[in-house]
């Protein structure tokens, strides 16, 4: 699920203000075979996501971002003597005229457990990301 | 009362929304403030309080308490656990805005840990902000040096502010450094302005000396030097 706001601005036809929000799948973070704090770096192309409100290329505007994202769900056993999951940071890059989000993830688990569900209907992430480009 | 030690990430976007009402500014801050919170040994569910000065973690961006409308949302961003518990919670029960009379956006938080070794390390916050002041940007007096000699003498003052304000328009407060100038305490800048220009009566100081002029309103100033030589 993905949702964007723009807001048209004045001084220039391409100046605009935009929020991007949704949940995206974290596949790959599974901390079930290490019972030792693991870290993790996602990124996550958000210019792909809303192609609208974020159409590439992106490189010649001057774009200023504020980025965050939450863990929307984790799954463990009490199997595992210690369990951590943590959303370290979020922040925005340019790669290739594409907007794209990086977030930082650190994760502590055993024999069960995934600091994601993986599931055919749930997410793992969300994240809200505001962008003014002008 | 929970001490934050530190905020990574702090991250800032705002931007001028066009139409009515163009002071209209929106902001939105966003960061992880580390808690580092310990949960004692026993599985007891405690609440706390924690607060985080946005303002001085961004640009010491400040606002106007009687004007501005700030909204926040929080979340625990770095949990952990060990098997000694039999019960674990985090929550973020509340999380509120307030501005303080100084104009420091301050950020609160209501938080609650629950659980043996367990531990509330970060929390990833975001602050919107609809900010309806608008700043001094800048004053300028002309001439820069005026002579006594020559009388009278007129001492033109300019105010330019970052964007324009809304009508009816915006109280500027008019400051100095020298005791015995008189000035007006205040000009009125009006809607859809942004900048005035006027003459200023002037009560001038014995001897030549240079004085310091400051405009200024609830969330910034600016000043400007002439001299008077007598």
């Amino acid at each position: 699920m993905s949702q964007q706001i723009v807001v048209p601005l004045g001084g220039s036809p391409t100046a605009r203000f935009v929020t991007v929000a949704g949940t995206v799948d974290a596949e790959g973070i599974d901390t079930s075979h290490n019972t030792t704090l693991q870290r993790f770096t996602l990124e996550f192309n958000l210019s792909d996501l809303h192609p609208t409100a974020l159409p590439p290329p992106l490189s010649g505007y001057s774009l200023r971002a504020s980025a965050q994202a939450g863990l929307t769900s984790i799954n463990n056993s009490d199997d595992a003597p210690e369990w951590t999951w943590a959303v370290d940071g979020a922040r925005t890059i340019i790669r290739e005229g594409k907007l794209v989000l990086v977030v930082d993830l650190a994760g502590q688990g055993g024999p069960d457990s995934e600091i994601v569900y993986h599931d055919a209907v749930l997410s793992s992430l969300t994240y809200q990301v505001s962008v003014l480009v002008s | 009362m929970l001490t934050i030690t530190n905020v990574e990430g702090a991250q800032r976007v705002d931007a001028l929304l066009p139409g009515t009402g163009t002071n209209n500014r929106l902001f939105v801050f966003t960061g992880t403030a580390i808690v580092g919170w310990r949960a004692p040994d026993d599985d007891q569910l405690r609440s706390d309080q924690a607060e985080l000065d946005i303002s001085a973690l961004h640009d010491n961006q400040l606002f106007n308490p009687r004007s501005d409308l700030a909204m926040v949302s929080a979340w625990p961003a770095s949990l952990h656990a060990t098997s000694d518990a039999d019960q674990v919670t985090w929550a973020v029960d509340k999380a509120t805005g307030e501005i303080a009379p100084d104009g420091h956006l301050l950020a609160k938080f209501s938080l609650a840990l629950q659980g043996a070794s367990g531990a509330f390390s970060r929390l990833a916050y975001e602050v919107l902000v609809q900010a309806l002041s608008v700043k001094v940007a800048g004053i300028s007096a002309y001439p820069p040096v005026v002579r006594l000699a020559g009388q009278p003498v007129t001492l033109y003052v300019s105010l330019l502010l970052d964007q324009a304000v809304a009508p009816p328009g915006a109280t500027i407060r008019l400051s100095h450094n020298i005791g015995d100038v008189t000035l007006p305490p205040e000009v009125q800048v009006s809607g859809n302005s942004t900048m005035i220009t006027g003459t200023v009566g002037l009560g001038f100081p014995k001897g030549s000396q240079m004085i310091t002029l400051t405009a200024a309103n609830d969330i910034s100033r600016a000043s400007t030097d002439f001299t008077v030589i007598a």
